[in-house]
């Protein structure tokens, strides 16, 4: 194709998004509204994944080892669990000091003397263990299969359920995520079609006249799959900045006056969304704007 | 065109069985009352529509089943002309029979050669900074045959060129096809105008729903004439 074509099929399409006005504003709108939306659940998306993982690492695995186990292998078992990449920690834990945590944590309420006197016959001596917390807490039923089956281990104490409803949960709010962004496209596709095919009627003589005279199906597709295009990447201006400054004003206020949910809700950082959602937004504005003009054109091409 | 039959839909046949052979430079006009299948036989030589039966050639080529492409390919090398002109209203006459040239993505040096002569070709040369709504019809049709032949094609074919002109007008459109045609060009005109073709003495395809009734050489436009 040559230049010059390339050329004036640009300027054909931003012709025809000027020549369309209010229908090429109405486009702009509901891709930017759609892309809105669908901002708003991979924020969502987003945020609840964090929230996952950070519960996830919180999720403990307790394996109590062997009496006869050394504590040079608990050790060196307990960085070998340490060194893998769906284990977050993996500390061991003597006697000693699973006893002293035990006891500092009930001073308070009993006898100091009485907790003195067992000092020197330590009731949990059988209790050395390693704790284990999870990066990943879908890879924690494999992980306790595993320490089942160590000789080294005697007992393995862990949360199965919590572990299971932190996945499901997951899941659940990336599938919904999913299953959003689709419908959401789908009707930005019906929309996009819409004001192209207004662009296609005004122009279909010229399309028509173009056929007769031996124009190639691309030549003619072009400048629609220009404005198309154009008017996907023009939706995507709107969407990002409301959700770059709305996002951030709502992680303010959500933090000054709820600061106990701050504890529990560790928000993403807009940068890091931006960064995931801006190449998102082009590509499916572009894409949906030329998915959309490709199909309004095609039965104009049959003649 | 060899056996050429098309039905179009709820059994509307266009053309049933035509077996005719327009050789190389001919001037050729289809004569028939309406819905008699001429503008069918304009069609399938565009491939605007497919036959249903038979073979139909073109330069040697059997076109019968041709690709989309392949298509384009085709009408690179036939003008087109119609009785509605299908101008572009916000073209300059130079710009429509320069839009015939873009369209196939001829090189600019090449456009500024070819369309002045077509404009000359056609006598609208002073005209071509006009909008097609400042010329007359018959200036109009002009423009659409200058942009029919631009491109030097081995055939042209016109669908009623006269049918919205006046009798002066419509002669002056028919002398410009015969010049066309002197210079090599294979011509074939759907026609209704019984003045002009008794007048020119051409071959005479006469059709009738779909069938051809009659075929003469120098041929009028009805077997009295």
């Amino acid at each position: 194709m040559r230049i010059r074509t390339i050329k004036n099929c640009m300027k054909d399409g931003v012709h025809s998004i000027v020549r369309n006005g209010l229908m090429s504003i109405a486009s702009i709108g509901t891709i930017s509204a759609c892309l809105f939306i669908l901002g708003i659940t991979y924020i969502i998306v987003m945020n609840a994944q964090q929230f996952v993982q950070n519960l996830d690492s919180s999720l403990g695995i307790v394996a109590f080892l062997q009496p006869e186990v050394d504590e040079a292998d608990a050790i060196a078992y307990a960085a070998e669990l340490q060194a893998r990449d769906d284990v977050k920690k993996a500390t061991y834990i003597s006697p000693e000091e699973a006893w002293n945590t035990f006891k500092n944590s009930l001073q308070d309420g009993i006898n100091g003397d009485l907790l003195q006197e067992l000092d020197n016959d330590n009731p949990l001596s059988n209790s050395a263990n390693i704790e284990i917390y999870m990066a990943n807490s879908k890879a924690q039923k494999e992980l306790v299969k595993e320490l089942q089956a160590n000789k080294m281990i005697r007992l393995v104490r862990y949360s199965k359920k919590a572990a299971d409803l932190m996945g499901s949960f997951s899941r659940f709010i990336t599938y919904v995520g999913l299953a959003l962004m689709v419908v959401l496209m789908l009707i930005a596709v019906l929309l996009i079609a819409n004001t192209i095919e207004l662009s296609v009627y005004i122009r279909r003589r010229e399309i028509n006249i173009m056929k007769y005279i031996g124009a190639k199906d691309s030549f003619i597709r072009l400048p629609f799959v220009v404005e198309g295009m154009l008017l996907g990447f023009l939706g995507v201006f709107i969407p990002s900045a409301v959700i770059y400054f709305g996002y951030q004003y709502f992680v303010k206020i959500a933090t000054e006056n709820f600061t106990s949910m701050s504890y529990l809700i560790n928000f993403v950082d807009i940068n890091t969304l931006m960064k995931g959602l801006l190449p998102i937004f082009i590509v499916l504005g572009v894409f949906v704007g030329m998915i959309g003009s490709l199909v309004s054109i095609r039965k104009h091409l049959k003649v | 065109m060899k056996h050429v039959t098309k039905v179009y839909d709820e059994n509307v046949t266009g053309v049933s069985d035509l077996n005719i052979k327009i050789e190389d430079g001919e001037f050729v006009f289809l004569v028939g009352e309406s819905g008699s299948g001429k503008s069918t036989f304009i069609k399938l030589l565009m491939k605007e529509v497919d036959p249903d039966e038979g073979t139909i050639l073109i330069a040697g080529k059997d076109v019968t089943h041709l690709k989309r492409r392949k298509v384009a390919e085709l009408r690179r090398n036939m003008g087109v002309v119609f009785q509605d002109y299908r101008l572009l209203p916000k073209k300059t006459i130079y710009e429509n029979v320069a839009f015939a040239l873009e369209a196939i993505e001829e090189s600019t040096k090449r456009m500024r050669r070819l369309v002045p002569n077509a404009l000359s070709q056609v006598g609208l040369a002073h005209k071509s900074k006009f909008m097609p709504d400042e010329v007359s019809g018959g200036e109009q049709q002009r423009t659409a045959i200058a942009r029919a032949i631009v491109n030097n094609p081995p055939l042209v074919l016109a669908d009623e060129p006269t049918g919205n002109l006046d009798p002066k007008n419509s002669r002056e459109i028919m002398q410009l096809f015969e010049h066309i045609n002197s210079m090599g060009t294979t011509v074939v005109i759907a026609t209704h105008d019984q003045a002009i073709v008794d007048e020119m003495r051409k071959r005479v395809i006469h059709l009738e729903h779909g069938v051809v009734v009659r075929d003469t050489q120098e041929g009028g436009y009805s077997d009295e004439n």
